[in-house]
């Protein structure tokens, strides 16, 4: 398949997700022909970019105003400033849905109560809980934020809103995992493995453009809690197998963050098991350099399988 | 629903984990309801930072069947003092047992035994499992970190098991005490 070909499937699936006909893209193709166009762009690029600047410096206003204030404030005070101003931006933001002209401001303000709503929920839970069982206050937090946050998605469908489910859902489990007494090797593992799922799951919808996160996380975790449970057994080498799986999934979902995170990974393991096997036989010097041509070994091939498999399919 | 059937990993990532917590959910619930629960007491310490007035260096021993504390004379200004935690199994509760030490280093030899109020004749033994069949565990320490998302505390409390069924030594009234070095003394068998 040409590159020509794997763009055009890559457009049809992205016009697919998002209902877009070939009227829409007739019309966008003729407007970014238009000379006028390019400066309307230009100037939409510039408003964007100062109007981030200004919400990250009200935001980061708050925040110090916080900070500078929070010894002094009384519990009212800390809950309005942290619970109020998180359901205010709330709020604001499913105003913003609702108007054309204030759409792009919904994503700041989504990530603003995602900040705000549960630091004032821990301020609540930690002046009335009395008991001894902290992580009861961690899952009733995560467990509030993760039920408001995908309630809000599945009404809006929101990518913005997808992001934050899933940081809330794997905090509240990674809490839940721990009170439960779960190992850490497993939790790493069933959190990895069920990450790297989510995000090839989510890769097939319109809100593909947040999955490159989540394939570095969810490799890194799959494979630490691998290397958890298979070191120094007689079954070690599996680590490798799962590597390399993910080396295969990551030309399958073109994703390059993946391949990154399993070569990465492959080559922490062969670092550590030549450290571990051959210093003590073939010597420090002589192991770094094996090591070294290994490491130029890994980086062409991965470079290889990237511009062969990943690159003419990524989105 | 519709979106999860057709997305067969979506539905698989989602699943995972909610079918991983039941599996230890279950793991952990079964042996506790088909176990009998513990049937003994047990003492054990745990390390605390203090600055007591007398310089006095305390330890806890299990000598003759018997629970007693040892003080010796110290130099040092400021040190970790060892608090006598009693575990009692009917409520699952742990209380602190307070002791009267000597005022004035003058008072005492070094090595001298003090009586634990309320010890004197109960037979303490040091054998890790009790008659019942439960034996004691840890600390182990256990703590991890999921950047950036969570870390873990570190459990620093004893473990009490039997057939399956684990339970945890809980900490002494509300929040904030944790046990250091927590260390087990003996099983109360009267």
């Amino acid at each position: 398949m040409t590159d020509k070909d794997n763009a055009l499937q890559q457009i049809v699936q992205i016009a697919r997700a998002h209902g877009i006909d070939e009227d829409d893209i007739r019309r966008a193709l003729r407007t970014s022909d238009a000379g006028a166009a390019s400066a309307q762009v230009r100037t939409s690029v510039l408003t964007r970019v100062l109007a981030y600047l200004g919400g990250t410096f009200v935001f980061a206003g708050l925040g110090v105003f916080i900070a500078m204030h929070w010894e002094a404030m009384n519990f009212a005070s800390r809950v309005v400033i942290t619970l109020g101003s998180g359901i205010a931006a709330f709020v604001l933001a499913l105003v913003a849905l609702h108007d054309e002209r204030y759409e792009k401001a919904a994503t700041p303000l989504f990530l603003i109560a995602a900040f705000l709503q549960p630091a004032g929920l821990l301020v609540i839970f930690e002046e009335f809980y009395t008991g001894n069982q902290w992580e009861l206050i961690g899952l009733l937090t995560t467990g509030t934020m993760a039920a408001q946050q995908i309630v809000t998605l599945l009404k809006t469908g929101r990518t913005t809103l997808l992001f934050t489910s899933i940081v809330f859902c794997v905090s509240f489990l990674l809490i839940l995992f721990d009170w439960i007494n779960v190992d850490y090797g497993i939790v790493s593992l069933v959190l990895g493995a069920s990450l790297v799922m989510l995000s090839v799951g989510i890769d097939r919808t319109a809100h593909f453009a947040i999955t490159p996160l989540w394939y570095l996380v969810g490799a890194c975790w799959l494979q630490w809690g691998i290397f958890d449970l298979v070191e120094a057994t007689p079954i070690e080498i599996l680590f490798l197998g799962v590597a390399s799986g993910l080396v295969y999934l990551s030309t399958v979902v073109h994703s390059r963050m993946l391949l990154f995170s399993a070569t990465v990974g492959m080559l922490s393991y062969i670092g550590y098991f030549s450290a571990k096997h051959f210093v003590e036989s073939i010597g420090w010097p002589i192991a770094l350099m094996i090591f070294g041509l290994v490491l130029i070994g890994m980086s062409a091939m991965a470079f290889r399988i990237s511009r062969n498999y990943i690159q003419s399919g990524e989105r | 629903m519709k979106l999860l059937r057709q997305n067969p990993m979506l539905a698989a990532g989602i699943l995972l984990p909610v079918i991983v917590v039941m599996f230890f959910v279950l793991a952990t619930m079964i042996p506790r309801w088909l176990v009998d629960p513990p049937g003994y007491d047990l003492v054990f310490t745990s390390m605390q930072g203090d600055n007591p007035r007398a310089a006095i260096e305390l330890k806890f021993v299990v000598e003759g069947d018997r629970l007693r504390a040892r003080v010796y004379k110290s130099e040092l200004p400021y040190r970790n003092v060892p608090r006598l935690y009693l575990f009692e199994h009917e409520t699952q509760t742990v209380r602190e047992i307070p002791l009267t030490l000597p005022s004035d280093s003058e008072d005492f030899e070094n090595g001298d035994y003090v009586e634990v109020p309320g010890f004197e004749s109960r037979t303490v033994s040091t054998s890790q499992m009790a008659p019942d069949g439960y034996a004691v565990h840890g600390p182990d320490y256990r703590g991890g970190d999921f950047f950036p998302f969570y870390r873990s505390r570190v459990s620093s409390a004893l473990t009490l098991s039997k057939s399956g069924a684990v339970i945890e030594v809980p900490q002494v009234g509300g929040r904030g005490v944790y046990y250091y070095n927590a260390t087990f003394l003996g099983w109360l068998l009267d």
